[in-house]
């Protein structure tokens, strides 16, 4: 974490929005609260001056325009702290009630108006006006208890919601650490893995997300793994390959000049070493072609295989008599597929090739193409000295060689089939293989026909 | 000298074998781990060269069965396998020395040169006896400052000698360390030998240095 912005990580992230989140919300419950209340208040008090001026014109109505109001209902406009001023029509005070004994009548614009008392109190006051032009009742009432009330809670609010926020930040705080910590821990544990140690995982056993970004991690070192050995291992093999033929060049050349030959010793010599040379070209134009063809995609044409492989036959057919071996093709004409020509040509030579080397005199092999709905299949069938079935599944892995002995006798690099595998694989094919040691073996290719 | 190669690779045997017999050893090639025990067991070898990979039992499994069963003869171990930890388990396994593939086959010889100096009791790669001596490295004689040219089985055979001065050898340890197992027992080689190598050292010198003991063999002094 030390390289990481301090106030850029995740978790200050996580913290602020969390933050800013709350804020929000606590501003617009708190407000919302805070405006219903004062709505109810403000209602109650006009509801309350409404009843009162109607209460008191009711009175004044009963009392046939008698401007004498009952000491009960006194009682009960005192209660609630109202107060009034009974006018006439030429807007002369003829009575008045509570504290309105001690100011004025007022002059009202609406009739329902905020304003000051004498004292600068705020009040409300409601004009009621009373039948047939005979005056009006303005009641009144004091703000003072209202509006303290509004804002005792308005106070609060605003003590509280930075609190609430405070606290909320610190749960964030804790909760984000919580969250992250297994992050920091997978960052620990994949920060120490490397080429040297691709072996080790995280292991990290959780169900939740972060659990899996792990087993994802792990996966993911699984297949970097396989992919490490299996580099390592053809690396290996190379060099392992490069040194003997190598090792015979050092040998024979260091032998050559330790002492001074005639030019008849020396000539064998050389051409000795000369078969050497040609074994290590062919291992390094193999090694290419296999890297070559695993690696560059293709540009797929529509490839006739019933050409390509008479073309192919007929062309070994003096390989195959000089090995006294009947080579034999069975195809139906044009049967086409979508690939690379020259690579096609390759798969079908390293198959012969094997075939014919692995042949003996008087042996056969036969090359059959059918067509299927989807599919073209073509076996290439020998009677030569077959695999063991303990050899089959490693027959395609590079340098594998089902005989050791049989290379220096074959010259082949134990490329040859892999070549072939990944020619196979290029053209979205398969390859398999069956065999019975001393009878001979079976390959069989499938690959897509050309549609247009 | 007499060398076993231990080497699965004919080709490569046969190269080892051509570069040893030039330099006068007598050299006998096995193919694999089972046959070199069982020819360790008969033949008595001066130095044993083993390649690491080898059918049946491999160099390691050989050095190891060979030594726990009190065999002393120098090993040099061969491998295309050069890696440190390979060359650790191979001296741990009782070889002498290790060599890496690809060699040079001068590189070959010093290093048998080294592992035969190490069991004789000079450290210098001449042997001498009164005023005769050989230099095994450049495969040259000299007797009171004169050169003396010699083949290579005279040179062999004169070796053999030197390295065991004052000792009496058997026809039979002759056979062994000087020819290889294509030899023919019965055959008048040692004698045939012996008189060459008489005539080139002994011959016009008043102090006699290889004797003949009747009834045991031969043998190489001074101080008669």
């Amino acid at each position: 974490m030390s390289n990481l912005n301090r106030l850029n990580t995740l978790r200050v992230r996580l913290v602020l929005w969390s933050m800013l989140v709350n804020a929000l919300l606590l501003i617009a419950f708190g407000g919302g609260i805070w405006f219903a209340l004062r709505q109810v208040q403000y209602r109650q008090i006009n509801d309350m001056l409404q009843l009162s001026a109607a209460q008191l014109a009711a009175s004044i109505d009963a009392n046939n325009g008698q401007l004498t109001i009952p000491p009960d209902d006194v009682a009960v406009l005192a209660s609630r702290s109202v107060f009034a001023w009974v006018i006439n029509d030429i807007g002369h005070v003829d009575l008045t009630i509570g504290q309105a004994a001690k100011q004025p009548a007022p002059t009202l614009e609406n009739d329902l108006q905020d304003t000051l008392d004498e004292q600068g109190n705020p009040i409300r006051l409601y004009r009621y006006s009373l039948s047939e032009n005979s005056g009006s009742i303005v009641v009144g009432i004091s703000l003072r208890t209202v509006q303290q009330t509004l804002q005792t809670v308005l106070l609060i609010l605003a003590a509280t919601i930075p609190l609430a926020l405070l606290i909320s930040a610190v749960g964030a705080i804790f909760l984000a650490g919580r969250a992250l910590s297994p992050i920091a821990a997978i960052t620990a544990q994949a920060k120490r893995i490397s080429h040297e140690n691709l072996s080790e995982r995280l292991a990290f056993k959780s169900r939740d997300e972060v659990g899996q970004l792990a087993l994802t991690f792990d996966t993911m070192l699984d297949r970097l793994q396989a992919a490490f050995e299996h580099e390592r291992q053809f690396i290996g093999n190379v060099s392992h390959e490069l040194r003997t033929p190598l090792s015979m060049l050092k040998a024979q050349i260091s032998l050559a000049l330790n002492r001074p030959r005639d030019s008849a010793t020396l000539v064998q010599m050389v051409s000795a070493m000369d078969g050497d040379v040609d074994r290590m070209a062919r291992l390094v134009e193999s090694m290419l072609t296999l890297i070559r063809t695993e690696a560059t995609p293709i540009s797929f044409i529509a490839v006739d295989l019933s050409d390509l492989l008479n073309g192919l036959v007929s062309q070994l057919q003096p390989l195959a008599a000089e090995r006294q071996i009947t080579l034999a093709l069975e195809t139906p004409p044009s049967v086409r597929t979508p690939g690379d020509p020259d690579q096609l040509v390759q798969l079908f030579l390293n198959l012969l090739d094997n075939a014919l080397k692995y042949s003996t005199a008087g042996g056969q092999v036969r090359v059959c193409l059918t067509v299927d709905r989807h599919e073209c299949q073509i076996t290439v069938k020998d009677t030569g000295v077959g695999i063991a079935p303990q050899e089959l599944s490693q027959l395609f892995d590079r340098f594998y060689r089902a005989d050791p002995s049989r290379t220096r006798q074959t010259g082949g690099v134990g490329l040859g089939l892999s070549i072939a595998r990944a020619i196979v694989q290029q053209h979205s094919g398969r390859i398999q293989v069956q065999s019975q040691p001393g009878r001979g073996s079976l390959f069989t290719i499938f690959l897509p026909l050309y549609s247009t | 000298m007499r060398v076993l190669v231990v080497e699965d690779e004919a080709r490569m045997a046969a190269l080892i074998r051509q570069g040893l017999e030039e330099e006068a050893y007598a050299v006998d090639v096995v193919g694999n781990g089972r046959e070199a025990l069982n020819w360790l067991q008969s033949v008595d070898y001066d130095l044993l060269i083993l390649d690491l990979m080898l059918p049946s039992i491999d160099g390691l499994g050989v050095c190891r069965e060979y030594r726990e069963n009190g065999g002393r003869v120098p090993i040099l171990m061969l491998t295309a396998r050069n890696t440190l930890s390979e060359r650790v388990i191979g001296l741990d396994s009782g070889a002498d020395d290790y060599l890496g593939k690809p060699f040079g086959m001068p590189e070959l010889l010093a290093r048998l040169r080294a592992l035969s100096r190490r069991e004789g009791p000079s450290k210098t790669s001449v042997l001498r006896v009164h005023d005769l001596s050989l230099d095994t490295t450049t495969k040259r004689a000299t007797r009171s400052g004169q050169s003396i040219e010699l083949t290579a089985t005279e040179y062999a055979l004169l070796e053999l000698l030197m390295r065991h001065a004052g000792q009496i050898l058997s026809r039979d340890q002759i056979i062994n360390h000087v020819w290889n197992a294509d030899f023919e027992s019965g055959s008048k080689l040692i004698e045939v030998y012996i008189h060459y190598l008489r005539r080139k050292i002994d011959s016009e010198h008043a102090t006699k240095l290889i004797h003949t003991v009747r009834g045991f063999g031969y043998r190489i002094n001074g101080d008669e």
